[in-house]
């Protein structure tokens, strides 16, 4: 029987993310931008096919990292590829987005208690179909000839960019990228009490970006501290999207309801849902809130990331080469 | 298992496409649902392109010879089945009537679905014989559609009579609702005021007339698949949600 609630995820397996340390950082960022494009290749067939949500969203999320990787790394990449490696993955992660937001939504909705969603259906009904419209656009563009184009584009930038001399180890180059999105992680997260919600969302992507570099660390600069802090990350981000997710949602019901006739039942269940959906907003924005403040005084008092890249640097196995 | 039936004794008043409609709509709503198509002329079956297995025998299914589970179908919705009809279900009222206790039999025959559904939607023919009163005996809930003409009301207020009759205590609940309503003829207007006062319980969604539903025969699929937005679509959103509240 064909039922998604039943569903087990499939137990994908998982991409190395640490950058190698004993490699010239052109040539570990190239190492790990094709491992994270492979892996999300892979996914390719199981999205085509329908089988499981999970397929798309470690696509997207192996994309993402490569992004942010390109982005970062775009000093130590030959300029030009660093530029069309930026442009083909955006190009191809667009693509991804909306199916990927959808899935998220629906199981959003499908989460609400009998009587919210019973009362919800209609809204459900028209997310579900935009859901199965976007999935197919996706499908015929992962189809496409554009695509392998783009693809097959990636995979030759990687495999055959002029390396840059290497000036500059992994370790250095990661602890100068946390500090640097950490200083904008810490300047963007000022005044969020007063914060508007496109603010937050862009926190989320900068508290993202920070996470994705940590991780990528992992195997250099004290990978013990690493796990924690990924961990402090990985909440944070947590808080911060579900504040995002119900602000979306609250955004999309009302569209809803705005652009339909006047159903007096239907309108006054959508109100009174949409009521709900406020307060669980409020209080999750709240907790985002509390939790950035949280984390920001933990990192004032551990005195992270600069402690913890000095760890780094006092393990003798990864000190830089004079 | 919640087990409801979609019936009327009156034909042609929208009972497939309501059947059809809420099955997708618990599907939607996270149920796991299966679709049981009693009606030989397959209507249900047609709309989610189901097939019936040249082995199923009305006959011998309902006289409990054959495991219904093996003749379900998946549907392309996740979380909803059906069971196709075929022409050999008219042979029900037959097999019913041979039996010692008519009205246990269909709910024998339904008894192992429970395991595997939450929610079972009987789209039920037309009529008002034997096989009809199992019908009745076995759901917990009746969702009746009705068309607010002066013909259809007294089939109700039959239909009525009949529950209060045939089960004293444990009658199904009963849930009739307005359908092919077209709010511009006057006789529409009437008869659903008449009936809102006669029959409190009568639930607040109206199904308008509407060419979105005779359409579902051309895309064979459910309004809320593929028309969510159309007035009917959210009239049967609506609905489906009224009914859901019912039956929790």
């Amino acid at each position: 029987m064909k039922d998604h609630t039943d569903k087990q995820p499939p137990t994908l397996p998982k991409t190395d993310l640490r950058l190698a340390r004993d490699e010239p950082v052109p040539v570990a960022v190239r190492g790990l931008l094709e491992r994270l494009t492979e892996d999300a290749w892979q996914c390719e067939a199981g999205i085509l096919e329908g089988a499981d949500e999970e397929y798309l969203h470690r696509y997207r999320v192996n994309l993402r990292r490569a992004r942010v990787l390109v982005g970062e790394a775009k000093k130590a990449l030959a300029p030009r590829t660093a530029r069309f490696l930026q442009c083909h993955l955006r190009a191809i992660a667009g693509r991804a987005g909306s199916a990927r937001d959808l899935d998220v939504q629906c199981r959003l909705v499908h989460s609400l208690p009998p009587r919210a969603l019973a009362a919800s259906l209609g809204f459900l009904a028209s997310l579900e179909t935009r859901r199965k419209r976007e999935h197919g656009a996706l499908r015929r563009y992962l189809r496409s000839r554009n695509y392998h184009r783009r693809r097959e584009r990636i995979r030759h930038l990687l495999a055959n960019a002029a390396i840059p001399d290497a000036t500059i180890a992994s370790r250095e180059f990661l602890a100068d990228r946390i500090r640097h999105r950490f200083r904008k992680f810490a300047r963007r997260a000022e005044g969020m009490e007063q914060a508007e919600d496109q603010d937050l969302h862009r926190l989320r992507i900068e508290g993202k970006k920070l996470r994705y570099l940590v991780e990528f660390s992992q195997g250099i600069l004290s990978p013990a501290q690493a796990k924690i802090w990924i961990r402090e990350l990985k909440s944070l981000q947590d808080k911060l999207g579900h504040a995002h997710d119900l602000s979306v949602r609250l955004g999309w019901m009302r569209d809803y309801a705005a652009n339909r006739p006047p159903e007096p039942l239907e309108t006054a269940s959508l109100e009174a849902l949409a009521a709900t959906l406020e307060k669980l907003w409020q209080k999750a924005r709240d907790s985002a809130v509390r939790h950035v403040r949280n984390f920001l005084e933990k990192t004032r008092k551990t005195g992270w990331p600069n402690c913890w890249i000095a760890a780094g640097n006092a393990n003798g196995k990864h000190r830089i080469p004079q | 298992m919640k087990i409801l039936a979609a019936y009327s004794i009156k034909g042609g008043v929208g009972k497939t496409a309501f059947a059809v409609n809420f099955a997708h709509a618990c599907a939607l709503a996270g149920k796991r649902t299966l679709l049981l198509d009693l009606d030989p002329q397959g209507a249900s079956s047609f709309y989610f392109r189901a097939q019936p297995p040249a082995k199923l025998k009305g006959r011998q299914l309902m006289a409990g010879k054959q495991p219904l589970l093996k003749f379900v179908h998946e549907t392309e919705y996740p979380g909803l089945d059906i069971l196709p009809a075929t022409l050999s279900f008219r042979h029900f009222d037959d097999v019913l009537s041979k039996a010692g206790k008519p009205g246990r039999q269909l709910r024998q025959v339904l008894k192992p679905l429970a395991k595997t559904y939450e929610v079972a939607i009987l789209d039920a023919p037309p009529n008002l014989n034997i096989f009809s009163e199992s019908v009745m005996q076995a759901a917990e809930f009746i969702a009746c559609p009705v068309v607010p003409t002066p013909l259809s009301a007294n089939t109700l207020e039959q239909l009525v009579q009949f529950l209060d009759q045939r089960f004293a205590e444990h009658a199904p609940e009963f849930l009739p609702f307005f359908s092919m309503v077209e709010a511009r003829k006057r006789i529409h207007q009437n008869t659903i005021s008449e009936l809102r006062a006669q029959y409190p319980a009568m639930l607040r969604a109206t199904i308008p007339y509407s060419t979105d539903v005779e359409r579902m025969g051309l895309t064979r699929a459910p309004l809320l698949a593929k028309r969510p937005n159309c007035p009917a679509g959210r009239a049967f959103a609506q609905l489906a949600g009224e009914v859901l509240r019912a039956m929790t």
